[in-house]
Formats: C-alpha cells, sequence, structure tokens
C-alpha cells in the first residue's frame, strides 16, 4: 500500500490539481482514489497497464467532485469571485503572471471532458487510445475534443492579451 | 510547403507532442497569413505546455495510508443503511466497530450441565489436583531419593545436609529440630496421599501407574467379573463404590489441611 501510493501519488494529484484547480480538495480526492483504488485492486486485470485503469478511477473522483461543486452555491460564488480578482489583477500586471496559470486559468474555463481530455493528454502523456479508454469514448471523439480543448485555450489567452507575449 | 501541408504537419506536430520540420513550418507561417495565427496559437501553447506540464510534488502517503486504516464509522441505527451510488465499493471491515453485547444471545449460549453432574465433575477436579500437586511434592520431596552423603549433580555446594554430623548439632540444634518435625509431616502426607491415591485411581487410571502403585490393591476392581456377577451388578457395585470413595478423598484432604496449618 506504502509503495503503491509513493509511486502514483504524484501521477494522481497533478491530474486530480489540473482538473480541480484546488489544492486542499485535489488532496482530498487524491486519497479518495486512492482508497478505492485499494478496494478495487481485485478487479484489476494485471495483464493491462495499471496506468490507465488507475487514472480512470482518479477521472471518475474528479468527475463527482466537481458535480458535488457545482451544487454548492456559495462555494461556486466564492471561486467565481476569486476568479474575478484573479482576472483584474492579470490586466494590471500581466507581464508578471506566469504563462503557465494563465493556461491552468484557461483550461478552468473548458468543458469538463475537453479540460479531462487536455489533462490526460499533455500532463500524462496518454495517447488517444488509452484516453479513450478512460473517458469511455472513440479515439475520433477524443481526438476532436483536444482540438477544440486547445482552440479555446488558445482563444481564451488571446483575449488575455498573453499571445502577443509568446509570439513576440 | 502550402496551406495544406502546413495543417497536414501541425496536426502531427499535435499528435506526436513533437514537431519534426520547424522550419519549414515556420518559414511558411512567415509568409502565409492565414496559417500564421494558426501557428502563434501553435507556439504559445507550445511555450505554455512547457511550463504546465512540470511534475508536481505531494506526499501523500500517510495520509491515504491513515485514511485506509481509519475505521469506519457504523450506520446510524434506525436508518435506511444503504450506501449513496458514489461511495463506491462496499467498506472493508477493517476496523470496523462492532457492538458487543453484555448478554449474548439465547443462541449462542452454551448449555450448563445439570446442577449435580456439575458439582460432581467440579469436587472431581480438585481432588485430581490436590492429589497430583501432593504426589508430585512427595516424588520431589529432598532427602527422598538423595541422602546427605550422595554426590549427584543435584547437590549444590552450599546444600544444607538434611541429617547434620552429630558433633554439629549444638550448632544447629533449633534448625535440626525443625527439619525432623517437617520430615514427619511430610511422611504422614506421603503416605495419606498414596493411600487415598489408590482410590482416586478409579477416576483416573493413569494416575495409579504415574505414582506407581501397585497393580493389585485391595480397592482394585478385578478385570473379570465372576460368573455369577451379571455386567449391570458389576457397574452398578462401581458406582456405589465411587460415593464412598469421594468422601473417603475429601477426608484426607482436610486431613492435609489440618496437617499444614499445624
Amino acid at each position: 500500500m506504502r509503495a503503491f501510493t509513493t509511486k502514483y501519488q504524484n501521477l494522481v494529484f497533478s491530474l486530480c490539481l489540473k482538473m480541480l484547480r484546488h489544492r486542499e480538495d485535489a488532496e482530498d480526492v487524491a486519497q479518495e482514489s486512492f482508497l478505492r483504488v485499494f478496494r478495487a485492486l481485485d478487479h484489476w486485470d494485471p495483464s493491462r497497464p495499471m496506468k490507465p485503469w488507475l487514472l480512470t478511477i482518479v477521472a471518475n473522483r474528479c468527475r463527482t467532485a466537481l458535480e458535488k461543486r457545482s451544487k454548492l452555491p456559495s462555494q461556486n460564488d466564492l471561486a467565481i469571485e476569486l476568479e474575478s480578482e484573479r482576472r483584474e489583477h492579470s490586466k494590471h500586471e500581466q507581464q508578471e503572471v506566469d504563462i503557465a496559470e494563465e493556461l491552468d486559468l484557461a483550461l478552468g474555463e473548458l468543458r469538463e471532458e475537453y479540460r479531462m481530455c487536455f489533462v490526460l493528454f499533455y500532463q500524462q502523456e496518454l495517447s488517444y487510445e488509452e484516453i479513450g479508454e478512460i473517458l469511455d469514448r472513440p479515439q475520433g471523439t477524443v481526438k476532436t475534443w483536444l482540438h477544440r480543448a486547445r482552440g479555446q485555450i488558445a482563444e481564451c489567452l488571446r483575449e488575455r492579451g498573453v499571445i502577443c507575449e509568446a509570439s513576440s | 510547403m502550402n496551406c495544406k501541408q502546413f495543417q497536414s504537419e501541425l496536426e502531427r506536430a499535435i499528435d506526436d507532442r513533437q514537431l519534426s520540420d520547424r522550419s519549414a513550418v515556420s518559414s511558411h507561417a512567415d509568409s502565409c497569413e492565414s496559417c500564421r495565427s494558426a501557428w502563434q496559437d501553435f507556439l504559445l501553447l507550445e511555450s505554455a505546455l512547457a511550463s504546465w506540464t512540470e511534475p508536481v510534488e505531494i506526499d501523500l502517503v500517510e495520509r491515504v495510508i491513515a485514511a485506509a486504516i481509519k475505521p469506519v464509522p457504523s450506520p446510524p441505527s434506525g436508518g435506511e443503511g444503504g450506501r449513496r451510488p458514489d461511495e463506491g465499493a462496499p467498506r472493508t471491515s477493517v476496523g470496523k466497530p462492532v457492538s458487543v453485547s453484555t448478554s449474548p444471545s439465547p443462541a449462542l449460549r452454551a448449555p450448563s450441565p445439570p446442577r449435580g453432574e456439575g458439582a460432581r465433575q467440579t469436587w472431581l477436579t480438585i481432588a485430581t489436583v490436590a492429589v497430583v500437586v501432593l504426589g508430585a511434592a512427595f516424588a520431589f520431596r529432598p532427602g527422598l531419593n538423595q541422602t546427605a552423603d550422595d554426590d549427584s549433580p543435584l547437590q549444590t555446594p552450599g546444600h544444607i545436609p538434611l541429617e547434620p554430623e552429630l558433633n554439629e548439632v549444638d550448632q544447629y540444634a533449633g534448625v535440626d529440630e525443625l527439619l525432623a518435625s517437617t520430615r514427619s509431616a511430610w511422611d504422614g502426607i506421603a503416605s495419606k496421599a498414596v493411600n487415598q491415591a489408590s482410590d482416586l485411581s478409579v477416576f483416573m487410571p493413569d494416575l495409579k501407574a504415574d505414582l506407581g502403585l501397585p497393580e493389585s490393591d485391595s480397592t482394585t476392581i478385578p478385570d473379570e467379573p465372576s460368573p455369577e456377577v451379571s455386567p449391570e451388578k458389576e457397574s452398578r457395585e462401581k458406582e456405589s463404590l465411587i460415593p464412598g470413595r469421594i468422601n473417603r478423598a475429601f477426608d484426607f484432604l482436610l486431613d492435609v489441611s489440618e496437617v499444614t496449618t499445624t
């Protein structure tokens, strides 16, 4: 149990953090994901790779956490408020804002399945086939979602003026 | 490179996460107004992803293990007791509190023996243990198998002889009297223990052999019944002997207790 957690904790936590964009929530969901994995280990087929199976559970946990969050109006309002403050901050001090943070913000505005697809592809470096298995969608759909995610993120960054800084 | 080749090269770069012919694509984007925007988006995402995909370090090991072994609270009594669909797999029984009742259910109670039979077994056990203890004390009594002149390894250098020399009596006069009285008490206990053990050997045949008692004893029941005595009658006679022997054993125990207290 200890060795398994040590090996996969960064992987699991990274996905949770990118999906939830909240450190404490990501820690909670990562812990919950590990507990779920321990309970379901007897369902894992050893002939198949562990990582996609593990990330499937983590993705489902993230989805559930996002659904729960969406049902909490107070927390949602707080997130929107923080988001607007951050946007104001980015307008005045654009030069100091890290481009990775901008990408995180843009990612937060994506649809949940686009965001999951983007994170699994670029952060977890999974193939279209593996993402399709995790999300239970065909490869073509995954490719389309990734293309749309890239387009919307680029548009978002462009609206923030980040594109001029990067391409100059 | 034309615009179609530019698009296919860009898509392949996205799929493979690397751009093979960067100079050709870049030169086409510089010369083509319609493709420049796509190229700038590609460069922007490429630079953002370079820092965005940095691994995040976290240490969740202790937290996860603590949560895994944490006792799961039992559902409130009277409730549905079911799980929500998102709660996932059934809870394990690790550390799950178990309600302990002070009075077991009637089905779990062990059947109690009849009162008379239980008392008989209890007294038999007590008598047997007492005899075994006394027999062991008799068997390992100092001086019984080992004399003062014995040079066996059991005799330690500082061993005080049970029968000292006559010229040392003055020095150990009080000790000698005490040893003499103790020895006589032991002899009395041992002789009674041997006599009564032969009676109790009816209940424990192996005890008789353990104590080294002779096979021919007045209380021994003959192996083969006489021709005129039926097996039923013999068993009745055996049962009739038991209470008397138990009483004799109890008398013996009372004697022993009196001797030891005095």
